[in-house]
C-alpha cells in the first residue's frame, strides 16, 4: 500500500479545498483537481482521494463502501490517519455512482439542533460534463448559490441513488451533502439545500 | 518575538496548524451546505484579542492561498488601525499581496460593512462576527436558540418585533438588523447596518462569517435570497441620508459618515474609504444594485 | 515579500508598539530573567500555564515578562502560542494517587492517611507587609537556603509515598452517591470542538481549568454565601507533581515528564431525592496546573452545583458559569468596546432621530419618551 508523499500537506490541502468550497458554494459548477502523480488503489477516482486527502485527519471518520473498499480504506487510513466508522457514524462515505442506493441506508443526516453532524458522500462516476452525453443522467439544478439553474450531465450514476439522496434532502436542514467527482478530475458538489430534477438523457 | 534557540518557533504558513484548518474547512462545507445556519468549530486562540475579529481571521487563514490578493476594512476603512493590525498579521503569516482596491481583492475582510463597489464571483467575503446568534436578544439561552431553529419557531422574534413597533413606531434594530435566508434561517448578518442587508441578498460573492469568540461559523452561498425582516404593513427601511450629502463628492447613494469638525461643523462623508478615493479620482466604480438604492435620488444631482 | 497596502492607522500602530516596549523598559533597571520569574513569582507562572492551557513554565515566564506581569495578557499570549503546536499525542489518562505530594490536608476528618501536609501554604503566614524583602540579596538568599537544606533529614526523604485518598475511605463505607445513570460521560476536548449545551461533565471540568480564576471564585463563592446550596467541605486538597505517560506509535507507555498540580474534592451532602431514599455525599472534583487552592476550590464547588442545573441560582447554570468564567473570551470582548462602532452608531442614530421626529409629530408639545434601542 503506497504512502503518498507527493502531497503538500499545507498547500495542496488549500488549493484542492478552494475548489471544493468553490463547487459546494456554486452547485453544479464543474471545477477540475489537479491531476496530481497520487497511486490510489483501483476502485476510487483519484479527485476523490484528493477529497480525502484535503479533508480527512485523525479528527474525522469515514467509511468506504465501494467495491473495492478494503483496499481503499486501510489506503485513505494510512495517507489521512482518519478513523474507519460504520455507515452509521462515518464523516465520510466513498462509493460508487453505481450503486445501490440501500448501501447507504442508516448514513447520518444531522439532528435539528444540529443538523451538520450528517455524513458527505464523495461520489466516483466516469463523466461528468456540461455537455449531453447519452445514456447518462441529466441533472438540473436549483437553490442557493445558482442564479438561475445549472445543467449537467453525469455518466455513472445510479438514478435511484439520486432519488433516495432527493427524498433525504427534503427533510432540510436535515440531509446529506454530496461531492462528485469523474476520471477526468471533474468536480461538482451537491449540498442539501439543493432542490434537483433528473433524468435519463436519450 | 523569541530569537535564542531553545525557544524558537517557526509559525506554520497563515498561523493555524494543518489539523484545525482542516477541521475550519470541514465545517465551512457544511456552513455552506446549510445557508445560515451556524456550526460550531474549535476556534483556536489567536495572537489578536477575542472580540477582535478572530472569527473571521479564521476563516481567512484557514482558506487563505498564496496567489490570494487581501483586503482588509474595519467599519468601512482600510486604514482603521484594527484593519491595519490584522492587515500586517495576514501578511506576515502568508506574504500575500494586499489591497486597499475592493475589485483587486479576491478575499475581503470585514468588520461591520459591506463594500459599496460590487463584490464579483471570484471573491470570498469574509465577516468578523461578535455574536452570531439573532435570536439571543429574546432567548439568553444556547440549547433554547438551537431549538428554535431547528424548528424555524421564530414566534418570539416576531414578537420582540412588533412590540417596538406599538411602541416606537418602527421596528428600532439598527445595525445587524436579522435576515431571513433562503426562507429558512434567521441569521445575523453581523452588525453591518441595514444599508448593506439588501447587498448580501443574491450577491456573486460567497460570504462566510466567523464568530470566534461564539465559536460558530456559518455562510450565505452566492445568489441565495436574503431578506431583512420585516411586516406587510411596516417594511424594512435602510438608514436615511436623503438630506445629507458627502462633503467630499456631493454624493449620498452611499452610507455616510457624521463628522464634526474643530469649529462645531457637522459633515457628512462616504464610509467606505475604497469608494471614496474611487470617486475622488474619478475612477470607474460599479456600485450594488439594489431595490433601495434604486428608489433614492442623489441630492448633489 | 508582496507588497503590502499601508495607511493611516499602520503607523499609529507602530508607535504604540514602540511606546510599550518604552514603558516596559524606561526606567533602564537591570532586566528581569526568565529563571529569576520562574521561581520567584512561581503563582504567577502557574496561573499563566493554567489559564493558558498549556504547560510550559518557562514559556509562561516569557510571557509574563513580555506583559509586564500582567497575567491574563500572559495567558492569552500562551494560548496563542499554543495555538501554533501540533497536537502530536493523547497522554494516557493521569492517576492522581500517584502523586508525589507536597501538600494535602482534609477538613473532613481530623486525621488522614499519611497524615495532614500542610506543605507550601501561604494560608498560615500573616499578612503584613515585609519591607526586609526590600535589601533582599543574593547572600541572604544563600543562606537561608543552606540553612533549610541542613534541617532535612535524608533518610525521611526516602520514604516518602503515595497515599490513599479521603474519598477512598468515604467510597469504602458506601457513603458515596454513585455517578447518576444520566451523567453524561462522553470524554470531549474543548480544544477541538465547541462546547456545546448541556455539556458533558468532562467538557465542563476542562472549561474550568482553563478558566480564570477570580471568575471562578466569584461563581463559587456566590452560591456557597446564598445563591444556590452547596457549602462543601473540603474532603481533600493536594499539591504535587504527577508523571505524565503517552503511547508511542508502536503502542508502547512512555514517561514524557511531570506535571505540578492542585487538585480538591469537595464533599457536599445531597438529600435524597426519593422519600425513604437514604441521603449520601457527593463529590465535586477540581483540578488545575500549578499550585492554585482558590481555584481547584470553586472548581470543585461549580462541578457540583452546575450538575443540579435546575435550581434557578447563577452558579448551577452551566452556560451561565462556563461562558461567563473563561477569562480570555471576557477581556478580549470587553476590550473590544474599544474598537470604533461608528457605523453602527450612526444606524443606532439614525433610528432615534426618525422616532424623536415620529414622536414630535404625534405628541407635539410632550416630552420625548425614553426610547431604547437594541443592539446586537
Amino acid at each position: 500500500m503506497r504512502r503518498e508523499t507527493i502531497y503538500d500537506e499545507v498547500y495542496d490541502a488549500q488549493e484542492n479545498f478552494r475548489l471544493l468550497l468553490d463547487s459546494m458554494a456554486r452547485p453544479g459548477k464543474i471545477n477540475v483537481l489537479p491531476d496530481m502523480d497520487i497511486l490510489p488503489p483501483t476502485g476510487i477516482n483519484k479527485s476523490s482521494t484528493l477529497i480525502a486527502l484535503s479533508l480527512l485527519n485523525a479528527d474525522a471518520s469515514f467509511i468506504s463502501i465501494a467495491t473495492n473498499n478494503q483496499e481503499i480504506t486501510t489506503y485513505l487510513a494510512l495517507n489521512t490517519g482518519a478513523t474507519v466508522a460504520s455507515i452509521n457514524t462515518a464523516d465520510y462515505i466513498f462509493l460508487n455512482g453505481d450503486q445501490a442506493p440501500a448501501l447507504i441506508d442508516g448514513a447520518k443526516h444531522g439532528n435539528l439542533s444540529y443538523p451538520e453532524e450528517s455524513s458527505t458522500l464523495i461520489i466516483d462516476v466516469n463523466k461528468i460534463s456540461i455537455s449531453p452525453i447519452l445514456n447518462a443522467v441529466q441533472l438540473i439544478l436549483k437553490g442557493p448559490g445558482i442564479e438561475t439553474e445549472t445543467v449537467v450531465y453525469i455518466d455513472g450514476i445510479n438514478p435511484h441513488l439520486l432519488q433516495a439522496i432527493k427524498e433525504l434532502n427534503l427533510e432540510f436542514p436535515l440531509g446529506i451533502d454530496l461531492m462528485l467527482t469523474d476520471k477526468q478530475n471533474n468536480l461538482i458538489c451537491i449540498p442539501r439545500s439543493n432542490r434537483f430534477v433528473y433524468s435519463t438523457f436519450n | 518575538m523569541v530569537e535564542n534557540k531553545k525557544y524558537v518557533n517557526k509559525y506554520n504558513f497563515a498561523f493555524i496548524d494543518e489539523a484545525t484548518k482542516k477541521e475550519i474547512r470541514r465545517k465551512l462545507l457544511k456552513a455552506v451546505a446549510i445557508p445560515g445556519y451556524q456550526v460550531p468549530y474549535s476556534s483556536p486562540e489567536m495572537p489578536i484579542s477575542r472580540g477582535w475579529g478572530t472569527g473571521g481571521l479564521h476563516v481567512t487563514l484557514a482558506i487563505i492561498g498564496k496567489a490570494d490578493v487581501f483586503k482588509i476594512i474595519d467599519q468601512g476603512s482600510d486604514a482603521s488601525v484594527n484593519a491595519c493590525n490584522l492587515r500586517e498579521f495576514v501578511h506576515m503569516m502568508t506574504n500575500c499581496k494586499t489591497t486597499f482596491d475592493t475589485r483587486e481583492a479576491t478575499l475581503i475582510q470585514t468588520r461591520h460593512r459591506v463594500t459599496e463597489e460590487e463584490l464579483n464571483e471570484n471573491q470570498i467575503y469574509i465577516y468578523q462576527v461578535p455574536q452570531p446568534e439573532p435570536l439571543r436578544g429574546v432567548e439568553r439561552y444556547e440549547n433554547k436558540t438551537r431549538q428554535m431553529h431547528g424548528e424555524a419557531d421564530y414566534a418570539k422574534m416576531w414578537v420582540s418585533l412588533y412590540e417596538q413597533i406599538v411602541r416606537h413606531g418602527d421596528i428600532m434594530l439598527g445595525a445587524g438588523y436579522p435576515v431571513k435566508v433562503n426562507d429558512r434561517y434567521i441569521m445575523a448578518p453581523s452588525p453591518i447596518p441595514k444599508w448593506d442587508c439588501p447587498n448580501i441578498n443574491q450577491s456573486k460573492a460567497l460570504h462566510l462569517f466567523g464568530a470566534g469568540r461564539e465559536k460558530r461559523l456559518y455562510a450565505v452561498p452566492p445568489y441565495t435570497k436574503v431578506e431583512p425582516l420585516e411586516f406587510e404593513d411596516i417594511k424594512f427601511h435602510p438608514e436615511d441620508f436623503t438630506t445629507r450629502t458627502c462633503f467630499k463628492t456631493g454624493y449620498n447613494k452611499a452610507y455616510l459618515d457624521e463628522l464634526y469638525f474643530d469649529d462645531g461643523t457637522r459633515h457628512f462623508v462616504i464610509n467606505d474609504s475604497n469608494f471614496l478615493d474611487k470617486m475622488v479620482n474619478n475612477e470607474p466604480i460599479k456600485q450594488h444594485s439594489n431595490k433601495y438604492l434604486s428608489e433614492l435620488k442623489n441630492g448633489a444631482e | 515579500m508582496g507588497y503590502v497596502a499601508v495607511k493611516g492607522g499602520t503607523d499609529a500602530i507602530h508607535n504604540s508598539h514602540e511606546l510599550v516596549e518604552f514603558y516596559r523598559l524606561k526606567d533602564a533597571v537591570t532586566p528581569i530573567d526568565i529563571k529569576q520569574i520562574r521561581s520567584q513569582l512561581r503563582l504567577a507562572v502557574d496561573k499563566v500555564m493554567g489559564e493558558g492551557g498549556l504547560y510550559a513554565p518557562d514559556y509562561a515566564a516569557i510571557a509574563l515578562k513580555q506583559a509586564e506581569g500582567e497575567v491574563f495578557e500572559a495567558a492569552f499570549i500562551i494560548r496563542a502560542f499554543r495555538t501554533t503546536l501540533q497536537r502530536r499525542f493523547y497522554s494516557e489518562t493521569i492517576n492522581t494517587r500517584e502523586l508525589f505530594i507536597k501538600r494535602k490536608i482534609s477538613a473532613s476528618f481530623r486525621e488522614i492517611p499519611g497524615g495532614q501536609i500542610l506543605g507550601p501554604t501561604r494560608d498560615y503566614t500573616q499578612r503584613i507587609l515585609d519591607t526586609g524583602k526590600v535589601d533582599e540579596t543574593a547572600e541572604d538568599i544563600q543562606k537561608f537556603l543552606e540553612i533549610f537544606e541542613s534541617k532535612i533529614d535524608r533518610e525521611k526523604l526516602q520514604t516518602v509515598k503515595t497515599y490513599t485518598k479521603v474519598i477512598d475511605l468515604l467510597r469504602e463505607e458506601g457513603l458515596l452517591k454513585p455517578i447518576d445513570k444520566n451523567e453524561d460521560r462522553r470524554l470531549v476536548d474543548i480544544t477541538r470542538e465547541a462546547i456545546k449545551f448541556p455539556a458533558p461533565r468532562s467538557a465542563r471540568l476542562q472549561m474550568m481549568a482553563r478558566a480564570e480564576t477570580g471568575g471562578l471564585m466569584a461563581m463559587g463563592y456566590s452560591s456557597m454565601r446564598g445563591f444556590g446550596s452547596v457549602h462543601p467541605t473540603v474532603g481533600e486538597l493536594r499539591y504535587g507533581h504527577l508523571p505524565v505517560r503517552i503511547k508511542d506509535p508502536s503502542g508502547k507507555i512512555r514517561y514524557a515528564g511531570k506535571i505540578e498540580i492542585t487538585e480538591a474534592e469537595m464533599v457536599s451532602s445531597v438529600s435524597a431525592a426519593k422519600k425513604n431514599a437514604i441521603p449520601k455525599f457527593t463529590i465535586g472534583y477540581g483540578l488545575c496546573f500549578g499550585q492554585n487552592d482558590t481555584k481547584v476550590i470553586c472548581m470543585g464547588i461549580l462541578d457540583s452545583t452546575m450538575r443540579s442545573p435546575d435550581t434557578g441560582s447563577p452558579a448551577n447554570d452551566q452556560e451561565f458559569v462556563l461562558y461567563h468564567t473563561e477569562g480570555i473570551e471576557a477581556m478580549g470582548f470587553t476590550n473590544h468596546l474599544k474598537l470604533p462602532h461608528y457605523v453602527d452608531f450612526q444606524s443606532a442614530l439614525s433610528n432615534i432621530r426618525s422616532a424623536m421626529e415620529r414622536n414630535a409629530e404625534v405628541k407635539e408639545g410632550q416630552k420625548a419618551e425614553e426610547v431604547t434601542f437594541m443592539q446586537p
